[in-house]
């Protein structure tokens, strides 16, 4: 039944605050760390960028420091073997000023074997040519240029620089760079973490930068590095600021807070439980209080309704001996007959007594095979004068071919209690749609056979608030209900192993069914009652009796 | 005709159903007495010792018909005064009970009642168990009247006459019965022949019968 366990636990004030105190605080912790993450991340890029810097300009030097050591050849590869350090150098060529440009271009990048259409040539010689220029007007200052694609899919980057004493003795180096290999290099040395990766060189805005061979002043960044992975700033916890204690200290305060709050908030939620059960348990004893009371009533009422009806019966007895005995034949056949009427009903009455109001009385029941026709001829005639009252039709539909298994006290208490139920629901109900079906059919659950009893009204329904205990003792929706009517058929019922439910139908009504054994059965609960009034030394009745 | 009458004494408080009651069991040919209260009746019965206590020779059958739940003194009550008082030799009691005294009226059964109903019965339950009341209450009153008869025949008995008894019943002959007692045939022979005149009665046989049952009853009725 208990899908959630929560489900029970009625919502209270402070459960509520704890609650909410509770998710406050992990927003506020999320927050927090959060934040912390993101000046740990700022920390980290700025030191990320010095690091590249730092490599940048520790490559960037030590190659122009090869640049000025240098001298001139119309092939630097074979002349230096320092030029194998600078892996991602492609060629320097070096040519006399006044040279042709272009040729020296293109042979160059030829012999650096790198695949030359029109369009590509063009591209490299357009962006080393302002670079040349530039580094004769300006000698001894290294120029780098933009990074481009080759048709080869490959990025290369130009440098020039024109090493004179001289405008006549000047000699330009000038050459191209495999951007990737010295982005890699510069990784390598900055030993980035994984997570960035160098990908540019030099944006639009810096189409050159120079630095000066002679005077070591500080190089220019030529490097634009570009973060590859976004930091998604909630669920990618970086591990670095574990390493700040004050943050340590921030995040065990919280951990410390959301457990003794959790804590709290599980110990809160046990308590309302344990009361649930304990108002539970005391809902229960005062119920059984009350029924122990009216045990104790109806047997005083039992036995005060069981005088005249002995009275009844013995008068009706003496009738019926007194006509048998001045008849002869058939003279007061029909008499006898309304005399044994009167007995029987007086019988009947005894039984009720005894069956439904004797609540601390252990009656065995006697169950047997019944026939649900049989117990629509008994009770039919009592559901008829009731629904003439309450001008409401009634419509049996008895579809069973089997016999129901009980005691058929119990069974016709039950459904002549349920169908006055109906009936009288139906009270606010327009008299044309005022109708009570009672409908019988065989089913079969589990491989057992049982008759199913549907009594539908089409009367107000059964409010939610009654409908959970609707069986229990003193619970009633009607205006001048006892509540004892269903809870005694509910302890009939049990005994009698005949399961009722209740839903609501379309015509806003109730179906309350009756399930009932088909099948012989053997264990019968003993005992439902509450025997605490052991016979014999009850004071309270006693006063009743007299 | 009338003296023939059955007695049932019928303490019930609820005056309609012992009217009822009545008129039934006046129907029925009994002679009814009812009492509203236990204590009435036991002042009437003081009074009326012989009419419900068998212990005299003339007692017609008689039954008690009582209500368990009586004002101030309660059926049971009642019936256990009367038990103590008169032991075996009382009535047969029937108790009339509300459902609910189920377990009181079992108790009261195995005290030595003889039967209940319980409210309401069926009249002819009511009148089947009454009228085996009556049986029983016959059957303690010849029991009885045979038991005070013989014993009174046993007191005419002198003691050398009493003492012959138990030698006849076990069959002995005359003959041996004198070696028994050192006495003569003779004598023996007169004394034997005054056992039986004395008890009325003509062979060993028949006595030995007769001694039986009064031993029987005896423990029974002073039990």
């Amino acid at each position: 039944m208990r899908i959630f366990p929560l489900e029970n636990i009625n919502m209270r004030k402070s459960t509520l605050i704890l609650s909410l105190a509770l998710v406050t605080l992990f927003v506020i912790s999320i927050n927090i760390i959060q934040q912390i993450g993101q000046q740990n991340q700022i920390i980290k890029n700025e030191l990320d960028e010095k690091r590249i810097k730092d490599a940048l300009v520790a490559e960037i030097t030590s190659f122009e420091d090869f640049i000025a050591s240098i001298n001139y050849s119309e092939n630097i590869k074979e002349q230096n073997r320092s030029l194998p350090l600078f892996n991602w150098i492609l060629d320097i060529q070096a040519m006399n000023n006044g040279s042709d440009v272009e040729i020296f271009s293109r042979s160059f990048l030829e012999s650096s074997g790198i695949a030359l259409d029109q369009t590509s040539f063009e591209i490299a010689f357009i962006s080393i040519l302002p670079l040349i220029n530039a580094s004769q007007n300006l000698p001894n200052r290294v120029f780098y240029g933009k990074s481009i694609d080759t048709n080869e899919q490959k990025q290369i980057f130009p440098f020039a620089v024109t090493k004179s004493s001289n405008l006549e003795q000047s000699k330009t180096y000038f050459g191209w760079a495999d951007t990737s290999l010295f982005l890699t290099k510069i990784e390598k040395i900055a030993d980035l973490n994984v997570d960035y990766e160098l990908n540019v060189i030099a944006n639009d805005k810096l189409t050159s930068e120079t630095r000066i061979i002679e005077n070591k002043s500080p190089p220019i960044n030529i490097v634009v590095s570009e973060y590859l992975t976004t930091q998604s700033p909630f669920f990618s916890i970086n591990f670095e600021f574990f390493k700040d204690t004050r943050t340590l200290m921030l995040l065990a305060i919280n951990l410390l807070l959301w457990f003794a709050l959790g804590l709290s908030l599980i110990e809160h939620l046990k308590r309302l439980k344990s009361e649930e059960r304990l108002k539970e348990a005391i809902d229960l004893g005062q119920q059984h209080a009350k029924l122990a009371t009216i045990g104790e009533l109806a047997s005083g009422i039992a036995h005060e309704i069981n005088q005249p009806l002995a009275t009844i019966e013995t008068y009706a007895g003496l009738t019926k001996r007194a006509l048998l005995k001045s008849s002869k034949n058939n003279d007061f056949k029909k008499e006898q007959e309304y005399v044994d009427e009167i007995r029987n009903q007086t019988d009947r009455c005894s039984r009720i007594i005894k069956s439904v109001l004797s609540l601390k009385v252990n009656d065995k029941i006697k169950l047997t095979w019944l026939n649900l026709e049989d117990l629509k001829e008994n009770i039919g005639p009592i559901i008829n004068l009731k629904a003439k009252k309450h001008s409401v039709k009634i419509n049996w539909s008895l579809l069973n071919k089997k016999r129901a298994f009980s005691d058929k006290i119990s069974l016709e208490q039950i459904i002549l209690n349920i169908c006055t139920n109906g009936i009288e629901a139906m009270q606010n109900t327009p008299p044309s749609s005022r109708i009570l079906n009672i409908k019988a059919v065989d089913v079969q659950i589990e491989n057992k056979n049982y008759i199913e009893v549907i009594v539908s009204d089409r009367g107000c329904g059964i409010p939610i608030n009654i409908a959970k205990n609707l069986f229990n003792p003193f619970v009633t929706y009607k205006t001048n209900g006892t509540g004892l009517g269903l809870s005694l058929c509910k302890t009939l019922s049990e005994k009698c192993l005949i399961d009722i439910s209740h839903n609501k139908n379309p015509y806003d009504g109730t179906d309350f069914r009756i399930l009932i054994p088909a099948f012989e059965q053997t264990n019968i609960p003993e005992s439902f009652y509450f025997n605490t009034n052991p016979v014999g030394n009850d004071s309270s009745v006693g006063i009743l009796a007299k | 005709m009338k003296k023939s009458k059955n007695t049932v004494y019928l303490i019930e408080d609820d005056d309609d159903l012992a009217k009822a009651l009545e008129t039934l069991l006046t129907e029925e040919n009994y002679n009814c007495f009812r009492y509203p209260t236990a204590e009435l009746f036991i002042e009437e019965s003081a009074k009326l010792k012989e009419s419900f206590n068998f212990q005299i020779n003339s007692a017609l059958p008689n039954c008690c018909l009582i209500d368990v739940r009586l004002p101030n003194m309660s059926g049971i009550n009642l019936f256990n005064k009367l038990i103590k008082q008169n032991g075996k030799k009382l009535s047969p009691v029937i108790f009339l009970t509300g459902h609910g005294d189920l377990q009181m009226a079992v108790d009261s059964l195995k005290k030595g009642a003889f039967d209940f109903l319980t409210k309401p019965y069926k009249t002819e339950d009511l009148l089947q168990t009454i009228q085996n009341g009556i049986e029983e209450s016959r059957l303690r009153i010849e029991q009885h009247q045979f038991v005070s008869a013989f014993e009174k025949k046993l007191n005419l008995l002198t003691s050398r006459e009493k003492e012959l008894i138990e030698p006849i019943i076990s069959g002995l002959s005359n003959k041996e019965i004198a070696a028994k007692f050192q006495n003569s045939i003779r004598t023996i022979e007169l004394h034997r022949a005054r056992v039986f005149e004395k008890l009325d009665l003509q062979s060993a046989v028949e006595l030995a019968k007769f001694i039986e049952r009064f031993n029987s009853f005896y423990a029974d009725l002073n039990n």
